[in-house]
C-alpha cells in the first residue's frame, strides 16, 4: 500500500515536475510568465491526433509532436513576446493570453469542440505488478523519462556554454547582453527547451488522458505555475521540487478523501497550496536570480 | 589592430560631456585614461563599448566604423569591457562565470575551455575556480570580471577602474598581472584609474581629460610633467615639484 502510494506521486510527481520545468526556464530569463505555455500540449494532443491512420509507427508520430510542440514554443516568443518584450509586463501578459486564445480558437474551428481520441500504442496502459504494486506501464515510463530527462537537463545547464549563458541570463539579463552574449538566441533557446520539455511531459500527459480537446492546455498550465509559486519561481529547482510537492498533496487527498468529496480535491489542494505561500511567499527555494527585470 | 575614436563628442541635456575627442589604442599597448572627477573618463568608455551614443564622431577598428554597432556586436567584432561596478553573475561559480562569456569567441569548445583554463590560472583564480561568485571578496570578483572580458577572445580589452577598492598589495598584484596581458594574449588594453602610481607605472601612454577635453596625451614621462595636466590634478597655482 505504501509502495503504491509513493509510486503514485512519483509518476504524477514526475509529470508535473517537467510541466513546471519547461515553465520557469522562460520565467527565470524573462521574468515573464509565459501563459500560452499550456497550449504546447493542446498542439501535442492535435498533432497526434491528425497523423492518426497515417503509416507511420507511434513513437515516429510522437516524435513529430514534440517537434511541432518545440517550433509552437519558438513560435510563441516570436509572436507574443519578441514585439513586446521591452514594454511592460502588462503587455506580455495580455499578448501571451491572446495568442493561447487564438490557437484553442483555431482547434476549435478547424477541428472541433469536442474532444477527439488520441491514439496511444497499448502497451502504455498495460499494467504491470512488482512489489505489491500494481501500475500501468506508462507511470513507471513516466518516472523513468522524467528522471533522464533532468539528469540531461542538469548536465546542460552545468557544462554546455549556452546553458551556462541561459543560467548567466537568468541572474542578470542586462549583464549577459553587455558581455556580448547574444541574447535572442540565448531567449529562443529557453523557448526550445521549454519546448522540448512541455512536448514530453505532453506525450505522457496525453497517454494518460487519451483526449484532445480546445481547452485541454489549462490544466497543465495550471499545474506548471502552481508548482513554480509553491517551489519558487526563481530556480529550476524549486520548480522541479514543486512539481512533487504538488502531486504529493493531489495523491494524498485521493488517498484520504471519501468518495464523495473527491470531486472537490482541488478546494482541498489550493487550501494547502495557499497556506504554503502564507508561510513561505517567495516559495519553498529561494533562487538567486533577483525576480526583478534586468 | 587598431581601435581608434575620432572627435568624439557627446551632449547630455545642459552638458557637453566629450569635446572632440580623439585617441587610439594598438595591439599591445596599454593606454591610461586619466583625469578628475567628472572629465568624462568612463563616458568615453562606454562611447567605445556601445553603451552610449555619440552625438558626433566615430569610432573605428582597424578600418570598420563601429560607431553603430551595438555592444553585442561591438564584442562580436573583438571589443570586451568591464565595469566600474563589479557585476559577475552571483549564482555562478567562477569558472562557469567565465566560461558563460567564452560562447561569444570563435574556438572550438575544446580550445575554449583550454583558453578559459588558461586565463584563470594566469589571473590566478584556480583556488576558486569553483566558489560561488557572491561569496568572492571585492578583489576576487574584480579579477573574475576581468578574466570574463577576456574570455571572448578579444582585441582590445577596456577596463574601468579595475582596481577600485583594492587595497595596496592587491592592486599591486593586480599590476603585475595586467602588465604582460598584452603581450601574452596578444591585445590592447584601455584602462581608467584613479591610481596614479598604479597607471603610471602600467600604462605605455596616457591621454588626459578635462572637462570632456583632452588636454594632453603622449608618453607617461611626458605628460606626467605637463603644465596642463598638472593645473588639472592639483588646481592653479601649485608648484611641481618635478618640474
Amino acid at each position: 500500500m505504501f509502495l503504491q502510494y509513493i509510486v503514485d506521486v512519483l509518476s504524477l510527481g514526475s509529470l508535473y515536475a517537467l510541466f513546471a520545468l519547461g515553465l520557469v526556464l522562460v520565467y527565470g530569463i524573462l521574468k515573464l510568465v509565459n501563459f500560452a505555455y499550456g497550449e504546447l500540449v493542446l498542439v501535442i494532443g492535435y498533432s497526434i491526433f491528425l497523423l492518426k491512420g497515417s503509416p507511420f509507427p507511434w513513437f515516429f508520430m510522437a516524435g513529430t509532436a514534440i517537434v511541432m510542440s518545440i517550433v509552437f514554443s519558438i513560435f510563441t516568443d516570436y509572436v507574443a513576446f519578441r514585439p513586446v518584450r521591452e514594454k511592460s509586463v502588462t503587455a506580455v501578459l495580455i499578448t501571451s493570453f491572446a495568442f493561447a486564445t487564438l490557437l484553442q480558437n483555431a482547434a476549435l474551428l478547424l477541428i472541433s469542440a469536442k474532444p477527439k481520441n488520441v491514439p496511444m500504442p497499448s502497451f502504455l496502459s498495460d499494467s504491470v505488478q512488482f512489489l505489491g504494486v500494481i501500475t500501468p506501464v506508462r507511470n513507471l515510463i513516466s518516472i523513468f523519462v522524467t528522471f533522464l530527462c533532468l539528469i540531461i537537463f542538469y548536465q546542460f545547464m552545468k557544462r554546455s556554454t549556452l546553458g551556462l549563458a541561459m543560467r548567466a541570463a537568468a541572474t542578470n539579463f542586462n549583464m549577459t547582453r553587455m558581455l556580448g552574449i547574444p541574447a535572442n538566441l540565448v531567449i529562443t533557446s529557453a523557448f526550445a527547451m521549454s519546448g522540448l520539455l512541455a512536448g514530453i511531459a505532453g506525450t505522457l500527459w496525453m497517454s494518460k488522458i487519451a483526449n484532445v480537446f480546445p481547452g485541454v492546455g489549462l490544466e497543465p498550465l495550471l499545474i506548471a505555475f502552481i508548482a513554480t509559486v509553491i517551489g519558487g519561481m526563481r530556480s529550476v529547482h524549486g520548480a522541479v521540487l514543486g512539481g512533487f510537492i504538488l502531486a504529493f498533496i493531489d495523491m494524498s487527498f485521493n488517498y484520504l478523501l471519501p468518495q464523495d468529496i473527491l470531486k472537490f480535491r482541488d478546494v482541498f489542494t489550493f487550501s494547502i497550496v495557499i497556506l504554503i505561500l502564507l508561510i513561505r511567499p517567495q516559495g519553498l527555494v529561494k533562487g538567486p536570480a533577483t525576480g526583478i527585470r534586468t | 589592430m587598431k581601435l581608434s575614436c575620432e572627435k568624439i563628442t557627446v551632449d547630455f541635456v545642459g552638458l557637453r560631456a566629450l569635446d572632440q575627442v580623439s585617441l587610439s589604442v594598438k595591439t599591445k599597448e596599454i593606454l591610461g585614461l586619466i583625469g578628475p572627477n567628472g572629465s568624462g573618463k568612463t563616458t568615453l568608455l562606454n562611447t567605445i563599448g556601445g553603451q552610449l551614443k555619440p552625438t558626433k564622431g566615430n569610432i573605428f577598428k582597424d578600418n570598420l566604423d563601429i560607431t553603430e554597432f551595438t555592444p553585442q556586436h561591438r564584442v562580436k567584432n573583438g571589443l570586451a569591457r568591464s565595469f566600474q561596478i563589479v557585476r559577475t553573475f552571483d549564482s555562478l561559480n567562477v569558472f562557469e562565470n567565465i566560461k558563460s562569456a567564452s560562447l561569444v569567441s570563435n574556438m572550438n569548445y575544446s580550445d575554449k575551455i583550454k583558453f578559459c583554463d588558461e586565463i584563470i590560472s594566469y589571473l590566478n583564480l584556480d583556488r576558486i575556480k569553483h566558489v560561488l561568485a557572491n561569496t568572492l571578496n571585492y578583489g576576487d570578483r574584480r579579477r573574475v570580471e576581468i578574466a570574463r572580458a577576456m574570455a571572448t577572445d578579444p582585441d582590445f580589452l577596456l577596463l574601468d577602474e579595475p582596481a577600485a577598492g583594492m587595497n595596496d598589495d592587491e592592486s599591486e598584484i593586480l599590476l603585475t598581472m595586467l602588465r604582460e596581458i598584452p603581450n601574452k594574449f596578444n591585445l590592447g588594453i584601455l584602462i581608467i584609474d584613479h591610481d596614479m602610481s598604479l597607471i603610471m607605472k602600467l600604462c605605455d601612454r596616457l591621454h588626459v581629460l578635462d572637462s570632456g577635453k583632452t588636454i594632453a596625451e603622449g608618453l607617461v614621462d611626458q605628460v606626467k610633467t605637463h603644465p596642463d595636466v598638472v593645473k588639472a590634478y592639483l588646481g592653479e597655482g601649485f608648484k611641481n615639484e618635478n618640474a
